[in-house]
């Protein structure tokens, strides 16, 4: 679905928590950047994210093993791509998260981990609320600059 | 993803990988790259020029071959990064833990400790 509002334009996709909707996620976001080209690095910035704080939640976001939805709303304004995730697992605040520990030579190094990192270290600013039991949490990707 | 072999010899391996280092992409060449690589025990370069970006799935992937190489005193080197794959590396801390090199002649000569 994409709509238009003061410029922006957005798009959103349910998906389930199952690490083979990552393909789906992918396919969408190629198709909206191929409709809403975004600079170089907004664009890698933003498929990082995807990936990542999609991953997490279905690895890490449940207690069962159930299907639960996972919604994904992208949207892009002149200066700043949003992306919106929405779920029902457990509270989480990726803000929080620990930082790996990255002076480690490769020998000590912990695998995985990494993405939430990544994610806070490529953005630029991630919000997050937890409302009538739904993690709510927003990724700020600068898009003013290449 | 595709995983092309360019060199396996006695002294070295040499593969390219192409395309997205994600999940999917991982799934695809991980069991043929770590055949390719951790498993031959060889210095190794990687090319990564055509690695159009990377999440943790993909420098999971890495630091595991990595790490079997290095219990056998074999080298690694990544060659010629693209700069959002660089600074991806980089915000993962492993520039340092990597040789990242840009240069194939010098790639070649410091996965075998010349």
């Amino acid at each position: 679905m994409t709509g238009a509002g003061r410029m922006s334009k957005s798009i959103r996709i349910t998906i389930k928590n199952d690490l083979s909707e990552l393909v789906r996620v992918n396919e969408t976001a190629v198709a909206f950047l191929a409709e809403h080209p975004l600079p170089p690095r907004a664009e890698y910035a933003l498929h990082i994210t995807l990936e990542e704080i999609i991953t997490n939640t279905i690895k890490y976001g449940y207690e069962d093993d159930g299907a639960h939805d996972i919604d994904v709303q992208i949207t892009a304004d002149p200066d700043v791509v949003l992306v919106r995730f929405e779920d029902d697992g457990r509270e989480f605040d990726p803000r929080g998260a620990p930082t790996p520990d990255i002076d480690k030579p490769i020998e000590e190094r912990q695998i995985g981990g990494m993405g939430i990192h990544m994610v806070r270290t490529m953005s630029d600013g991630i919000t997050y609320r937890r409302a009538h039991g739904r993690n709510i949490l927003e990724v700020r990707i600068s898009a003013g600059t290449s | 993803m595709e995983l092309k072999i360019i060199e396996e010899s006695e002294g070295l391996t040499h593969v390219a990988l192409i395309g997205p280092l994600d999940i999917a992409g991982v799934q695809e060449i991980e069991i043929p790259f770590l055949s390719h690589t951790a498993k031959r025990n060889k210095p190794t370069i990687v090319d990564l020029s055509q690695v159009t970006y990377i999440t943790s799935m993909g420098i999971r992937m890495l630091i595991s071959t990595a790490k079997a190489l290095s219990r056998v005193q074999a080298k690694m080197v990544l060659l010629k990064p693209q700069s959002f794959v660089e600074d991806t590396l980089k915000a993962a801390g492993l520039e340092h833990a990597f040789m990242v090199l840009h240069d194939g002649e010098e790639a070649l000569k410091r996965v075998r400790g010349e």
